[in-house]
């Protein structure tokens, strides 16, 4: 009975993704064709006469009327077809994304890792001792890290790890005169990985202690955790075991829903270091008027971010049983 | 053809073209590494060089899209630099912006300048291993670049004695023959115009030029910017490294070990790498990389302490982006009036910058001695003349207005534009002295601001509008703009890149055309005279007398040319930032 809800659950939110992706569709081709000038005037930049710029536009559709464009993508999108790029070469947009995005999931993912472990570490940390020194410190260091815009940091984390103390490269995914293999391969691509994922996780990890604290700090005055204590349970015990997962729930709140805000960091991350993600694609894209490579791209996110929510609700049942049977 | 093989700097061209046929008769083949022009000098001197290794270029971004690598159907930004890794022109040009031989080894010319007949090297080889023939060449031309190519089909194209067939018709160019090697008989490739033709072995390079392989295209629609390569296809030329792989940040060379210059080129591998302009300094002190195309003048002194890094500063650069000089395009016209109606001279003319007061008045309440300062950062220096000072035929005398401000208010005055008091937009008859004014982001930017501010002191507003390259050549496309900030590359002749911006069949709506809306029957004539000049004197007579002619129109400001500054790893040698071949040559010890 419990498995039908909880399948009947997922299904309605799967139907509700139609509407939504929809109408961000529908906004996102707008905006484009709002936009002054169209993928001709950004091929144009290399010239060519007014003849083969109409060739041009009629070779890639744009004299047609709009409502026709948007109803001919959206049939090749019903069967799977995101079309191919007017300005990259005719590369099919499937191919451009995909090429692309292993790069920007493992600096996501990486960054996605360390700033809600390391928050809710850092959170449950400062929640032992609230209103001390270290929770002032770590609070603030937190709040004015969550200020920072991240190209700034970005260029700072450059000029200190990079630069100034030479540990790290100051761009790029992997060393270019080099052609590493193997073992190799994999630590040349970490040591490039730390600058940016540190850096993209520090917004998200100043958010994810705070809200770690604040639930942790909730859940401490609660009587289930007062009994634990009074059974003679450790203080750490306590915290880890009855305190904690209560506490995640706010937590998983925050990180799911943030996906959104961390790809769009991510596409500056990815520009000031020079990594080879979907961060780069999305500025080519809009720059040039690439309209398919831009609407796929924005199919991607918005899908991934309603999934990521979906994700929330179901990792929070399976935290708190509650809410399942709600 | 006796003149003597010799050398001058910037030799004029049509002087040059015969010049040239002797020594391409004499198949003077390597450009010479150090001759290079004032203002620009080769990287490094030729020593022994060492094989292999790999050498790792900084680009701003974007690169080239993926699948576009094709500089005869595209010549966005960054596309030269490909180029001069995949491709060769006919002829290409060395140091001192002469032309040598590259695929052609030796030129012919007929009947005045009219016919010229190019002799194309033997056992050359494309990357796919198919052997270049004369119909590659006719091919490339007929079906790439006489349809594609911004500078090449608007010079070249309609210069030719027969029109070539426009798409999407069948490709066929009648006026360029292909006749095959036969026995000892090497292949040839004629070109015939319907008048003395002189910049021609300009316009041959790999940038304005590259040869394609025909075969590459059997049986699919002929190149086009959308489709430079067929669906899958790896681009393919005749250069000196092949293409490897391409991904969002990088592009990846190999040497091509059947080149005809073999044993060059010396490295193995290029990498072209993608990094913000901020981080680009930081990427070559931290030794990531070894070769920059740009450096902001607020990066050079620290690069120039680094005893690792040698700075180098030239004009001239790969191709198309040489001899730049940024302007400032007044629309003469109504904003919105049509290419067309402006080209039949059917437009009603612009209410405040169609008249030349307001122009003049322009000119001289710009303070532009200390644009070169404070917008480029040094990096270039104050335009003296409407064709670069680095072309032979620049013409300093003709009188750009200099500061003066009491001047610029006084013209003002008797156009008719009366002051509304301190802080205020002059006023005719109620309506304010105000346009906008369109550039890019960047130096662009900050050249608008500075001209803004020195308007307002005098009762002129400009308003600025921000916009990017679609954006700008949107505008353009319908004129919709009052004035726009404009670079204008002028490459190696007038002919390439001045002429586009003055005559009236260049008011089309292109972007770097005559987006002015000029239109002067004599500059017309003048400049169709000066093409079919074969003597280098009378020729820049022809180009002064223009220049004088624009200047006192005024349908441009020519504020500053600027100048590339290029930082490289000391290690490697024998760079050529000249031409976008620049590593055909190069090595690195270390």
């Amino acid at each position: 009975m419990a498995g039908s809800g909880v399948l009947g659950f997922v299904l309605r939110r799967l139907l509700s993704v139609v509407p939504t992706v929809s109408a961000i569709l529908i906004v996102t081709f707008a905006m484009i064709q709002l936009a002054p000038g169209d993928a001709v005037d950004a091929l144009a930049g290399a010239g060519g006469d007014e003849a083969t710029n109409d060739y041009l536009r009629a070779y890639l559709q744009l004299d047609q009327p709009v409502w026709r464009q948007f109803a001919s993508y959206v049939v090749n999108l019903a069967q799977g077809d995101l079309g191919v790029s007017f300005v990259q070469g005719g590369t099919p947009v499937t191919d451009l994304i995909l090429d692309r995005l292993p790069a920007t999931l493992l600096l996501m993912g990486t960054a996605l890792v360390l700033s809600s472990v390391g928050g809710v570490l850092l959170g449950a940390l400062i929640a032992r001792w609230p209103y001390g020194r270290l929770d002032a410190s770590v609070s603030s260091a937190s709040l004015v890290s969550d200020a920072l815009p991240g190209f700034w940091l970005a260029q700072l984390a450059v000029l200190a790890f990079a630069i100034s103390a030479g540990w790290f490269p100051v761009q790029g995914m992997t060393d270019a005169r080099e052609q590493y293999t193997g073992l190799a391969a994999y630590a040349d691509v970490a040591r490039h990985l730390v600058l940016p994922a540190l850096v993209l996780a520090t917004s998200e990890l100043a958010l994810v202690t705070r809200v770690a604290r604040a639930g942790l700090l909730a859940e401490r005055s609660r009587e289930y955790v007062r009994s634990a204590r009074a059974k003679g349970m450790r203080e750490r015990r306590t915290i880890l075991v009855h305190a904690l997962p209560n506490a995640l729930l706010p937590v998983a709140t925050v990180v799911g829903t943030r996906l959104g805000f961390l790809f769009a960091g991510a596409v500056v991350i990815e520009t000031v270091f020079g990594w080879p993600g979907l961060g780069t694609l999305l500025l080519t894209a809009s720059q040039s008027r690439d309209r398919p490579v831009l609407l796929g791209l924005v199919l991607l996110v918005s899908l991934s971010v309603v999934l990521a929510n979906l994700l929330t609700d179901l990792v929070y049942g399976w935290i708190d049983p509650r809410v399942r049977s709600r | 053809m006796a003149l003597s093989c010799f050398h001058r700097r910037t030799a004029s061209l049509a002087l040059l073209a015969l010049a040239a046929a002797a020594c391409g008769g004499n198949d003077t083949d390597t450009p010479e590494a150090g001759a290079t022009p004032s203002g620009s000098s080769s990287a490094g001197a030729s020593g022994n060089p060492v094989k292999g290794g790999t050498f790792v270029i900084g680009s701003s971004p974007p690169l080239p899209a993926q699948g576009t690598l094709n500089p005869a159907v595209n010549t966005q930004g960054g596309m030269q630099q490909a180029a001069g890794m995949l491709f060769n022109g006919l002829v290409e040009i060395d140091g001192n912006a002469e032309p040598v031989p590259a695929l052609a080894t030796k030129w012919d010319i007929a009947d005045a300048g009219a016919t010229w007949v190019f002799t194309l090297r033997d056992k050359v080889k494309f990357h796919n291993g198919a052997a270049l023939t004369a119909a590659d060449v006719k091919w490339t031309y007929e079906a790439a670049l006489l349809r594609n190519h911004a500078r090449t089909q608007s010079s070249i194209g309609p210069a030719l004695a027969t029109p070539c067939a426009a798409a999407p018709a069948p490709p066929s160019c009648p006026s360029i023959e292909a006749t095959e090697a036969s026995g000892s008989t090497p292949a040839t490739v004629t070109f015939r115009f319907a008048k003395p033709y002189g910049p021609l072995l300009q316009q041959l390079t790999h940038t304005e030029g590259a040869i394609l392989p025909k075969a590459v295209w059997d049986g699919q629609p002929p190149p086009t910017a959308a489709q430079p390569w067929p669906a899958g296809q790896d681009p393919v030329g005749t250069g000196p490294f092949t293409f490897d792989s391409q991904n969002a940040s990088e592009i990846v060379y190999k040497r091509n070990a059947d080149y005809f210059r073999s044993p060059e080129p010396y490295l193995d591998r290029v990498v072209t790498r993608a990094i913000e302009p901020a981080a680009q300094a930081q990427a070559l002190t931290a030794g990531e990389i070894d070769w920059l195309w740009g450096v902001s003048g607020q990066d050079v002194p620290a690069l120039e302490r680094n005893p690792d890094v040698t700075i180098n500063r030239g004009t001239q650069s790969a191709g198309g982006s040489t001899n730049c000089v940024q302007k400032l395009a007044f629309n003469l016209f109504e904003r919105g009036t049509p290419p067309p109606a402006v080209r039949g001279g059917q437009g009603k003319p612009h209410p405040v910058l169609g008249d030349l007061k307001v122009r003049q008045a322009i000119a001289s309440a710009l303070k532009t001695d200390v644009y070169a300062q404070q917008v480029l950062q040094g990096n270039g220096e104050l335009a003296t003349s409407p064709i670069s000072s680095q072309i032979e035929f620049a013409h300093t005398e003709a009188p750009i207005p200099a500061f003066d401000q009491e001047a610029s208010k006084k013209l003002l005055d008797q156009a008719g534009w009366m002051s509304a008091g301190e802080g205020k937009p002059r006023t005719r008859n109620g309506q304010p002295l105000s346009f906008d004014m369109f550039h890019f982001a960047g130096t662009e930017g900050t050249l608008a601001t500075k001209m803004s501010q020195d308007l307002a002191l005098v009762g002129v507003e400009a308003k600025l509008q921000q916009v990017d390259g679609a954006g700008k050549n949107a505008l353009y496309k319908e004129r919709q703009f009052d004035s726009i900030v404009v670079s204008n590359c002028q490459a190696t002749d007038p002919e390439i890149g001045v002429r586009r911006f003055y005559a009236t069949a260049a008011i089309t709506g292109a972007p770097f055309t005559n987006g002015a809306g000029y239109s002067n029957p004599e500059v017309d004539r003048l400049f169709t005279a000066a093409v079919q000049e074969i003597e280098p004197a009378a020729r820049g007579k022809l180009y002064g007398d223009i220049q004088k002619q624009i200047a006192a129109d005024l349908p441009y400001l020519w504020l500053l040319e600027t100048t590339s500054t290029r930082a490289y790893t000391k290690d490697c040698k024998q760079l050529r930032p000249y031409t976008g071949l620049f590593l055909e040559a190069a090595y690195c010890e270390r």
